[in-house]
């Protein structure tokens, strides 16, 4: 069993062997997620490992820093953080070398069954991309379209997301709509959690973005500024539909104001014009507060 | 509303002569090119960057599907083994296809990137070497501005030489030690794992290391 609300200190590694038999659930670019059989931490949560193809190209420290900082969390953000990002919660290391870590595997309420062209079904993961999807793709997935107010509620959770993390010094680096989840009420989980830093100590991976959501003022840069960036696209393409725009007109119909402005202002060219992640959950409460 | 986007073609084109029709080596195939129009449609973000087309060589040539949005499709082709091996005729369909491609979504306001031809063949080519020789110097010439990036694939009779011949980017070959079935299946992996790969970095991506059942072929000869 994994010590997920431990409170100790200590940031123990778990040795491979010690978590049994695992599945392959998926394979990725940097790793593969396997699914740890019939094991669950002791905060109710099914668990999976990440195992980087390449071991050698991440930060063991900065990922046990990681681990540390979340288990040293007070209970009710550590519950917050569990609810919104899929966090490394233990180093897995294979004879003292690290193999990889343990995360939450997400939920079920977090996947969505499709149907391919070739009329084979499969289970994937509610990513964002499918909001930015056209609603004859989404049909001839057999996926249900989220209507505009629903669409604006994710926007709002990626907001309020972003500024707790912020608030925490913890900047995403990577955000795109490939590693934001959604769920049925609208909350956002944050997958890929390795590549954020913590407090300005570097990422357990090189930094990287994802094609399309760079920020063009800094791209090698993981900076708070470029996380406001990347969710003011977030909130641009969820709302509007588009893949690859960065005009900010195009949701002026689907956006109020305040909300016009500070899209506006986020994708600025100067990161120093850029407003904070605060300003767009303030945004958000008051939307939510309207909505009411 | 798609003004500027950016577009990466890809062409499979496939040998379908008659000896696909052993060991059920056409399902296989046909397995792989679901596969792949099911790894795009199942990623908005991929379907929104690739098109894909499917070309088969026999006798003759034939587009099979045309360039396409996968995010529409819906049906996968299913191929058809038959008659011989015209790589020539191939290699000149394919020039003709992707120039007429390219020049409709130009029309349409795309960028579009350098084409991806995926080459698959099980034999050695039919028609004579300075035929199907002239089709390819036509298909790749530096002239052409369109002149795809090939990737080939041989298997079962397949001459190595002339496989690594074919290719400008990378070729491979079967190893010994897998059916022609499982041989294909690890082609598929290539071939979505490529699709998947450039869709999500907006480039052209090749894995780095050969799926398995396949080895790389050395190009250094042709450079």
């Amino acid at each position: 069993m994994i010590a997920a609300t431990g409170e100790s200190l200590a940031c123990d590694d778990v040795e491979l062997t010690s978590l049994g038999a695992t599945r392959l659930i998926a394979r990725g670019g940097l790793g593969s997620v396997e699914a740890v059989e019939g094991d669950a931490s002791d905060a109710g949560q099914r668990l999976v490992v990440k195992r980087y193809h390449r071991p050698g190209l991440v930060d063991a420290d900065s990922l046990r820093a990681l681990v540390s900082w979340r288990r040293n969390l007070p209970t009710a953000d550590r519950s917050r953080l569990d609810r919104i990002a899929c966090w490394p919660l233990a180093v897995v290391t294979d004879r003292d070398e690290l193999v990889g870590f343990v995360m939450q595997r997400v939920p079920e309420e977090l996947t969505e069954h499709i149907r391919l062209p070739s009329g084979r079904g499969r289970s994937v993961l509610r990513e964002a991309q499918y909001l930015l999807a056209d609603g004859l793709h989404l049909r001839r997935l057999g996926m249900e379209e989220p209507p505009p107010q629903t669409r604006l509620r994710i926007v709002w959770s990626l907001a309020e997301t972003a500024a707790f993390l912020h608030q925490h010094r913890v900047v995403i680096g990577d955000l795109s709509s490939r590693n934001v989840l959604w769920r049925t009420d609208a909350g956002v989980l944050l997958v890929d959690c390795d590549s954020v830093t913590l407090g300005g100590i570097g990422a357990p991976l090189p930094p990287t973005s994802t094609v399309d959501w760079d920020d063009p003022a800094q791209p090698d840069l993981v900076a708070a500024s470029s996380d406001v960036y990347k969710l003011a696209l977030l909130v641009l393409r969820i709302v509007s539909r588009h893949f690859q725009t960065r005009d900010p007109a195009l949701a002026d119909e689907q956006l109020d104001a305040a909300g016009r402005s500070l899209l506006r202002m986020s994708l600025d060219n100067d990161p120093a014009a850029r407003p904070q992640a605060q300003a767009w959950e303030r945004w958000a409460a008051s939307r939510r507060a309207a909505a009411m | 509303m798609n003004a500027r986007a950016t577009l990466l073609p890809f062409y499979a084109l496939c040998d379908v002569s008659a000896s696909m029709r052993d060991g059920d080596r056409i399902g296989a195939l046909n397995d792989a090119l679901a596969a792949t129009c099911d790894a795009a449609a199942m990623h908005p973000v991929v379907s929104d960057r690739i098109r894909l087309a499917v070309l088969t060589l026999s006798a003759d040539a034939e587009v099979a599907l045309p360039l396409c949005d996968l995010a529409m499709l819906d049906s996968v082709p299913t191929l058809s083994p038959r008659g011989l091996t015209s790589y020539g005729a191939g290699f000149s369909l394919l020039r003709d296809t992707i120039e007429a491609d390219v020049a409709q979504l130009v029309a349409d306001r795309y960028r579009v990137f350098r084409p991806a031809v995926f080459f698959l063949t099980d034999g050695r080519p039919t028609d004579r070497g300075d035929v199907w020789r002239a089709a390819l110097s036509r298909l790749v010439d530096a002239e052409f501005p369109h002149r795809p990036n090939i990737v080939s694939f041989g298997f079962g009779d397949a001459e190595d030489s002339i496989v690594a011949e074919i290719a400008t980017l990378a070729a491979y070959a079967a190893s010994d030690a897998v059916s022609a079935a499982a041989a294909i299946a690890s082609f598929a992996t290539l071939l979505v794992e490529s699709v998947v790969a450039s869709g999500t970095t907006g480039h052209f991506q090749l894995p780095a290391e050969a799926p398995e059942g396949l080895s790389a072929l050395d190009m250094e000869d042709l450079l």
